[in-house]
């Protein structure tokens, strides 16, 4: 055996994987994120499902506050 | 049968360093080579310390970062200077894990880290380039 055999072992890893991780980013999808360095101040999501207005009932205006 | 369970052993612990450095060689090789094809990506693992170490944006640490783990990869793959790269490499993963903290992913990558020091404790297998060149 000569050097040729580690060489070529090792470049058939870096081109195997190398392509691996090219088709995956032609082809993405969402990578793990670390819990501890997504921002914690994070909006929470307000938006109403798309069927919620025909059950929103109107905010009831306290007519004795706005006289006085 | 004796002589046959003492060759298999020895033939099977022959490859153990080889699977081992090439599984870890792998293994930087897809962050090295995720993180130089998509940046962005992977910006939410990129400390605060790192990134207001230099004047290197967010997304060029990240590449720089990259790459560094693709050529030491590379390097583990071939079995070019094998020690030290894999020196390198547990240093470089020792900073990832504790940078991670006490958790799942950093458990994980602290015994990695300890797996990439013994590779360079047990020095070139027998299939690197460092032991086939001489």
């Amino acid at each position: 055996m000569n050097a040729s055999t580690p060489l070529a072992i090792g470049l058939i890893l870096v081109v195997a994987v190398g392509g691996l991780v090219y088709m995956q980013t032609r082809n993405p999808h969402p990578l793990p994120t670390n819990p501890q360095m997504v921002p914690t101040d994070a909006q929470e999501d307000t938006t109403l499902p798309a069927d919620s207005t025909a059950t929103t009932t109107p905010p009831v205006v306290q007519v004795d506050a706005i006289v006085q | 049968m004796q002589s046959f369970n003492s060759m298999t052993d020895r033939d099977a612990r022959a490859f153990a360093p080889v699977v081992l450095r090439l599984a870890l060689a792998a293994l930087f090789l897809w962050f090295g080579f995720s993180q130089v094809m998509d940046p962005f990506g992977w910006l939410s693992w990129l400390p605060a310390w790192a990134a207001n170490l230099t004047w290197i944006s967010p997304a060029g640490i990240v590449l720089f970062n990259g790459w560094f783990e693709v050529i030491l990869g590379a390097m583990l793959a071939v079995g070019l200077l094998t020690r030290w790269v894999a020196l390198l490499l547990a240093l470089h993963l020792f900073v990832i894990a504790f940078g991670i903290g006490y958790n799942d992913i950093g458990v994980r990558d602290f015994t990695l880290a300890l797996t990439t020091l013994a590779l360079s404790l047990g020095g070139a297998d027998w299939l690197t380039l460092d032991k086939q060149a001489h």
